[in-house]
C-alpha cells in the first residue's frame, strides 16, 4: 500500500525450518513478521512495522501524523490490539507454553476464547466504521484489527459479536493491494471475502 | 506521570485502587471499558487507554523534549520496536503474572500459569538485554520514553536481584532515567522495591 519495494523471505511456522540458529538470530522470539530495513536494522512486532512503514511514507495516509488530533485515537487502539488482543489470541495455539494437561488446556482454552471475545466487543463498541475504522480511508489500523481477526479462536465468533468491525474487515480484505496477500496467508477465510475472488 | 513531569504538561492525577471490591467503578468503566489503570484524557478530552499508546502520543506531543525520537530520526525504528516489544511481550506476561485468577481456575493451574509467565518474563528481558548498547541512555545519549517504560516495568514483577545480575546493561540505564529528581520523586510513591 506504501509502494515500498521489499524482498519476503518466508518463515514456515511450525516446521524445523522455522526456528533456525539464522531466524532466531533477526528474531530471538522467533516470531513472524520480522522486518529487515535497506541499512541492516531489524524490526520486530507487527505494530511497530505498520507505524514505521506507514510514518515513512506519509503520502500513502495510513497514519494520523504525529501531533495531529487523531492520532492519540489511533495509537491507542492499535496498542489495544497488539497488547491486549494479540496475546490471548496467541495463547489460544500454545495452550501448552502455560499449563500442562488436557484438564488444564482446555480450561484454558475456554478462558482465552471468552477474554478474545470480551476484548473484541468492547473495541466493537468504539467503532462507526465508515467503512473503514477511521472513516472513508484506509489506515494502518484496519490492517492490524483485520490480521489479528483473522487469527481469532474459530468458536470466538467474531464476525458474529461484532458486525462493524467485521464489515470493516471485509472492507480492507477487499482493498486491491490487501485482498492477494490475505488470499495467500488466510486462505480458509477466503470464503469471506467480501472482494472479488475470480483470479483465487 | 513521570514522563507528564519531564515534558513538563500540566496534569491532574484521579487515583484508582484495583485491589479495592468496587473496582473497576463505573466512572473508570465509562472511559476505559477493561476497567484498567494507566487510563488518560488528553486536551480536548480525548481518552487513550494502553501505556505505550498514552507514552507515544504525549512524547509526540512535545517535540521539543525529545522523549520521541522524530519519525525521520535514525532512533526511530528502535524507539517503536521495543515500545511495542515492551507493551506487548513483557506487560502481558507481567499482567499473566500477577492475574493468573483470570485465565486459570484451579490453584495447580494457576501455579503453573503464574511460573509460565516469570519464565517467559525473563526471557523477554534477556532478549532486549542482548540487544541494546545504551549510551548512557537505551537509544543514546538522550533519555526517551523508552527508558521511563522499560524503567517502570522491569519494577514489577521480577526479583530485583536477578533483573540487575541478568540485565546489567538494563540496569545500568535504568539507574540513568531514575537518577532524574522527577523520575525519582514519582518512582518512590509508585514502587516499594525503588531505593
Ligand atoms: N507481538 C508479535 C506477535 C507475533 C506472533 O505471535 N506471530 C505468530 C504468527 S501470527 C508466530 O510467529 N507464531 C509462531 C511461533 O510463535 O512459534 C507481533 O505483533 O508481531
Ligand atoms: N495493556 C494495558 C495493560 C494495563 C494493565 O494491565 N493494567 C493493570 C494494572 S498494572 C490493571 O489495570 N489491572 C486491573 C484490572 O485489570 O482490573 C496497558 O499497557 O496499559
Amino acid at each position: 500500500m506504501i509502494g515500498a519495494p521489499h524482498r519476503l523471505a518466508r518463515v514456515p511456522l511450525y516446521t524445523p525450518a522455522h526456528r533456525t540458529p539464522a531466524y532466531l538470530a533477526v528474531n530471538p522470539l522467533g516470531t513472524v513478521p520480522t522486518l529487515v530495513l535497506p541499512d541492516g536494522e531489524t524490526v520486530t512486532e507487527s505494530a511497530a512495522i505498520l507505524l514505521l512503514l506507514s510514518e515513512r511514507h506519509p503520502e500513502a495516509g495510513l497514519v494520523p501524523a504525529p501531533g495531529s488530533p487523531e492520532r492519540p485515537r489511533f495509537l491507542r487502539w492499535l496498542a489495544y490490539l497488539s497488547a491486549t488482543v494479540y496475546p490471548p489470541t496467541r495463547r489460544y495455539y500454545h495452550l501448552a507454553d502455560h499449563v500442562a494437561g488436557a484438564v488444564a488446556q482446555a480450561e484454558l482454552r475456554r478462558t482465552t476464547v471468552a477474554e478474545q471475545v470480551r476484548l473484541w466487543v468492547a473495541m466493537e463498541a468504539a467503532f462507526d466504521p465508515a467503512p473503514y475504522l477511521l472513516g472513508d480511508r484506509p489506515s494502518a489500523l484496519d490492517l492490524a484489527m483485520a490480521m489479528i481477526a483473522r487469527l481469532s479462536a474459530p468458536e470466538a465468533g467474531f464476525a458474529v459479536a461484532c458486525p462493524k468491525l467485521a464489515a470493516a474487515r471485509d472492507a480492507i480484505e477487499a482493498h486491491p493491494e490487501v485482498a492477494p496477500v490475505w488470499r495467500e496467508n488466510f486462505p480458509d477465510s477466503a470464503p469471506d471475502f467480501a472482494g472479488d475472488r475470480a483470479d483465487a | 506521570m513521570a514522563l507528564l513531569d519531564l515534558v513538563g504538561a500540566p496534569y491532574r492525577i484521579v487515583s484508582i485502587d484495583i485491589n479495592t471490591p468496587d473496582h473497576p467503578t463505573a466512572e473508570l468503566l465509562a472511559v476505559n471499558p477493561l476497567g484498567q489503570i494507566p487510563t488518560i484524557a488528553m486536551p480536548g478530552g480525548r481518552i487513550v487507554t494502553e501505556s505505550a499508546a498514552m507514552m507515544i502520543a504525549i512524547a509526540e506531543d512535545y517535540p521539543e523534549s525529545g522523549m520521541a525520537p522524530a519519525t525521520n530520526a535514525p532512533e526511530r525504528p528502535a524507539f517503536l520496536g521495543w515500545m511495542v516489544y515492551l507493551a506487548a511481550n513483557v506487560y502481558p506476561a507481567v499482567r499473566r503474572y500477577f492475574f493468573s485468577g483470570e485465565i486459570a481456575e484451579s490453584e495447580t493451574a494457576r501455579d503453573e500459569v503464574r511460573r509460565m509467565a516469570m519464565k517467559e518474563l525473563q526471557r523477554d528481558w534477556r532478549v532486549m538485554e542482548a540487544a541494546v548498547d545504551p549510551a548512557p541512555y537505551l537509544l543514546g545519549r538522550a533519555p526517551t520514553a523508552l527508558d521511563l517504560y522499560t524503567a517502570m516495568l522491569s519494577r514489577w514483577a521480577v526479583d530485583q536481584d536477578w533483573f540487575r545480575e541478568s540485565c546489567p546493561k538494563l540496569a545500568a540505564a535504568r539507574d540513568r532515567i531514575e537518577d532524574d529528581p522527577k523520575v525519582a520523586t514519582v518512582w518512590r510513591e509508585n514502587f516499594l522495591n525503588f531505593e
